[in-house]
């Protein structure tokens, strides 16, 4: 047999030796991969559908596919989190959650050193392997984990507001930006980071962006409203940065977009010369 | 005697009910006629700039390649099809979301296997022939290698009539069409493949493409957030050429409304998408 109801699954049993996919951000989670000490048969630990049965694959094929970079190996096992598992703790009764993270991103949201509990859970760090040390990953909960990532995605936000009043650049307030975006998993938050996002972008991108990504994540809202939360946003950090647009950008629809982002635009009120410096 | 041979003849003898079947076979046959098949891969899985998926992505032909490109599929794959006598190939599976590795699932509608050349066996063929221990298990007369190769040429079907084939198995040996995805086959066949495991690649289709697969064809597609973070960091930075097609963008449209930031849960999720599209 090469399935197992999970309720029947003895979390003893089972070590986690991986997350599903690649940790190719600076932060995230991903799924479990588990092996079955028995016989080496590895799964991913998937619980979304009640009493599946977790699909094994042989160690060999595990092997296989880790070498094609379908998931990434710790560089050595961690047990199934106690926070996932029922009183008796032999019975995993909710969804463990791999959360990574790269020492670059903890540092700018002042989250150094990595965790070692987090909402009542422990939490105990792996490096991954073919990764940077910097790059290190723990397994909890999925909602401790949830929420860990989105107070990493504040924090980031509250040293982006920092940062923005200090004049820093927009490069370095871009990627502040970019990181928190990486790690904000609930609703209000991502709004609120898309909007400092748009604050530094390219003013040519910004609509751009809210066609392909946030009116995908916010359906029902719409571009007036997100210049408007940007424009909040702008009279809240208190000034405008620099914003370097190159000249072959200056289109017709660049120019309706500065014209309209009152946030970003406090470019209406710039100079050609501002306008054009590189 | 595969799952589809002779199978009217064995509809008339328990535990089958032919009755019943031919209660079943219309809803079976029409969910079998649209069924998306899904292909999972890893994007992103090594450094962006050398990511397999990110040239498929970033330069034309814009094709998920056969099994013979060297770093997209593996050696493991390579040795099954030398031993099943299958060319080169892209694999799909009908509405189910195979290996459950990587981070990435895409939806191909029917119009995939249209004018193409390929097969497909009702189970995972490398499961059968996975060496040195096969995790599908058969009884067969035959349980050398060459009895399971053997076993899986019986099988084989043909892209034109693998709907048909689909549509009769649901109806034969599944008691409601949703057990393809959340249950399993209650009726058996001679070789217990239905049997023997509980395992939904024995039952799931594998389709086999001979050729490239233009990923911009796809029709849905889920990932996890690390993926859908990549995408965006690939849309912010993406070339703005005028006059041409801009594959982030082309390829971003297809992004399932239902997690459009990503997910972990992605292949859960592109199945439930194709169970909503079959309104199953």
């Amino acid at each position: 047999m090469t399935t197992e109801k999970t309720g029947a699954i003895e979390v003893g049993s089972l070590e986690i030796v991986g997350l599903n996919g690649a940790a190719s951000v600076e932060c995230g989670r991903a799924l479990p991969i588990v092996r079955r000490k028995s016989d080496g048969a590895h799964a991913v630990l998937d619980l979304s559908v009640p009493d599946a049965p977790l699909t094994w694959y042989p160690e060999g094929q595990a092997m296989d596919m880790l070498a094609k970079g379908r998931w990434t190996r710790l560089a050595s096992p961690l047990t199934v989190p106690y926070g996932c598992r029922d009183a008796t703790g032999r019975d995993l009764i909710v969804q463990p959650m791999m959360v990574f993270a790269d020492e670059t991103l903890l540092d700018m949201a002042d989250r150094l050193p990595h965790p070692v509990s987090f909402s009542e859970e422990r939490l105990t760090w792996r490096r991954l392997e073919s990764r940077s040390d910097k790059v290190q990953a723990a397994c909890a909960s999925a909602p401790a984990v949830e929420r860990l990532l989105d107070l990493w995605g504040d924090s980031l936000l509250q040293r982006f507001d920092a940062m923005f009043r200090a004049g820093r650049d927009r490069d370095y307030l871009r990627r502040i930006a970019d990181f928190a975006l990486c790690a904000a998993r609930n609703k209000s938050l991502r709004w609120k980071t898309f909007t400092y996002y748009a604050t530094v972008q390219d003013a040519d991108r910004v609509r751009s962006t809210f066609d392909k990504f946030i009116q995908r994540e916010f359906p029902s809202a719409d571009w007036g409203e997100f210049l408007d939360a940007t424009s909040r946003l702008r009279e809240y950090l208190g000034r405008a940065p620099v914003v370097n647009v190159p000249p072959t950008a200056f289109s017709s629809e660049l120019q309706v977009v500065l014209s309209k982002v009152r946030g970003i635009a406090a470019v209406e009120r710039m100079s050609a010369d501002e306008l054009f410096a590189t | 005697m595969p799952v589809l041979t002779d199978l009217e003849d064995r509809l008339l003898h328990p535990p089958f009910d032919a009755a019943e079947y031919r209660a079943r076979l219309p809803a079976a046959q029409a969910a079998a006629e649209n069924i998306h098949v899904l292909h999972v891969t890893a994007a992103f899985a090594r450094s962006p700039e050398w990511s397999v998926f990110l040239s498929i992505l970033g330069a034309p032909p814009h094709e998920i390649p056969t099994s013979d490109h060297p770093d997209y599929c593996s050696d493991e794959t390579r040795r099954a099809e030398a031993l099943l006598g299958y060319p080169p190939s892209v694999y799909f599976y009908a509405g189910r979301a195979h290996p459950e590795f990587g981070n990435l699932a895409l939806a191909f509608d029917a119009g995939v296997q249209v004018g193409r050349i390929g097969s497909v066996t009702p189970f995972d063929s490398g499961g059968i022939v996975w060496q040195p221990d096969p995790h599908i298990q058969v009884r067969l007369a035959d349980d050398s290698m060459q009895g399971r190769v053997d076993y899986c040429h019986q099988s084989l079907l043909s892209l034109e009539e693998w709907r048909d084939g689909l549509g009769r198995v649901l109806a034969a040996y599944f008691d409601q069409l949703q057990d393809y995805w959340t249950g399993r086959p209650v009726r058996f066949d001679p070789e217990g493949l239905f049997e023997l495991n509980d395992d939904w690649r024995c039952w799931t289709f594998e389709i086999r493409l001979a050729e490239p697969q233009p990923i911009l064809d796809c029709v849905a597609w889920c990932a996890d957030e690390a993926v859908m973070h990549e995408l965006f960091r690939l849309h912010a930075g993406e070339a703005v050429v005028p006059g041409q097609p801009r594959p982030v963008h082309q390829f971003l449209r297809q992004r399932l409304d239902s997690e459009p930031g990503g997910t972990p849960f992605y292949c859960r999720a592109m199945e439930t998408w194709v169970r909503e599209q079959l309104g199953i």
